[in-house]
């Protein structure tokens, strides 16, 4: 009696497992995309401080090229963590950014269009970090 | 604001923090910059004050950079201090243009 209840427990138990299994894969893959996003935000903040300084009218053009890519190379690294509504924005500063970058665009409006696009996604990031904190 | 910064359009004076910022409060001001943007007197500073971490139990200091548009008797109209970049980088340029650092690189490689 006792062995025969103990098998339809288990048998009961089954679809609970598989549950637990799902729900744990998923909060791994939750926080998965999230990881590194503070340090990527930090990087980004400090690339586009630089880049700031180097489209000043005496600044240096090419350096501020290398931060460009720079900065395309942090989006880059984003484009498996956000969600999939933020996946096109992302993508089309990525390309708005190579655009600038690839063709040494110099006109005021292009070089200040890639910064503000910048903040943009920074921003983002900055609103993520905030709903990743325990509170 | 930070375009016209960037482009010397607008100019930034590095002077002692106003006292409707200062008074009645133990804060410490580093920084303060001011300038004249579209007839309205604004403020770029960076605050440094204790705040509670409750993960050390304990005051600790921090800082953090605000803005303030002041009315004209000298009143804090409107005031913002949420931590973001754009504000960060704002401070930033406005700072390296009131103190004048390229002027002083410029000189030093003559």
């Amino acid at each position: 009696m006792l062995s025969e209840i103990g098998s339809w427990a288990s048998i009961a138990s089954l679809p609970i497992t598989i549950w637990v299994l799902v729900e744990t894969h998923r909060i791994k893959a939750h926080f998965a995309a999230r990881a590194r996003i503070p340090e990527i935000r930090a990087a980004l903040a400090a690339t586009s401080l630089s880049y700031l300084s180097n489209i000043k009218p005496n600044g240096d053009i090419n350096a501020a090229y290398e931060d460009l890519a720079k900065i395309i190379a942090l989006l880059k690294s984003l484009q498996n963590k956000p969600a999939k509504k933020n996946l096109s924005t992302l993508n089309g500063t990525i390309s708005k950014i190579s655009h600038v970058c690839s063709a040494r665009l110099t006109s005021q409006s292009d070089l200040w269009g890639a910064y503000t696009s910048t903040i943009e996604i920074t921003t983002s990031l900055e609103q993520i970090e905030r709903d990743m904190t325990w509170k | 604001m930070t375009k016209a910064t960037v482009s010397s359009e607008l100019s930034w004076d590095m002077i002692p923090t106003p006292n409707a910022l200062e008074s009645g409060t133990n804060d410490i001001f580093p920084v303060y910059l001011q300038t004249k943007y579209k007839s309205q007197v604004v403020g770029l500073y960076e605050r440094r004050y204790k705040d509670y971490f409750s993960d050390f139990d304990s005051f600790l200091w921090t800082s953090r950079i605000g803005l303030a548009f002041f009315d004209q008797f000298g009143r804090v109209a409107w005031e913002h201090e949420e931590p973001s970049v754009a504000l960060n980088n704002l401070f930033q340029v406005a700072r390296d243009s009131a103190s004048g650092i390229d002027d002083i690189f410029s000189n030093l490689l003559k």
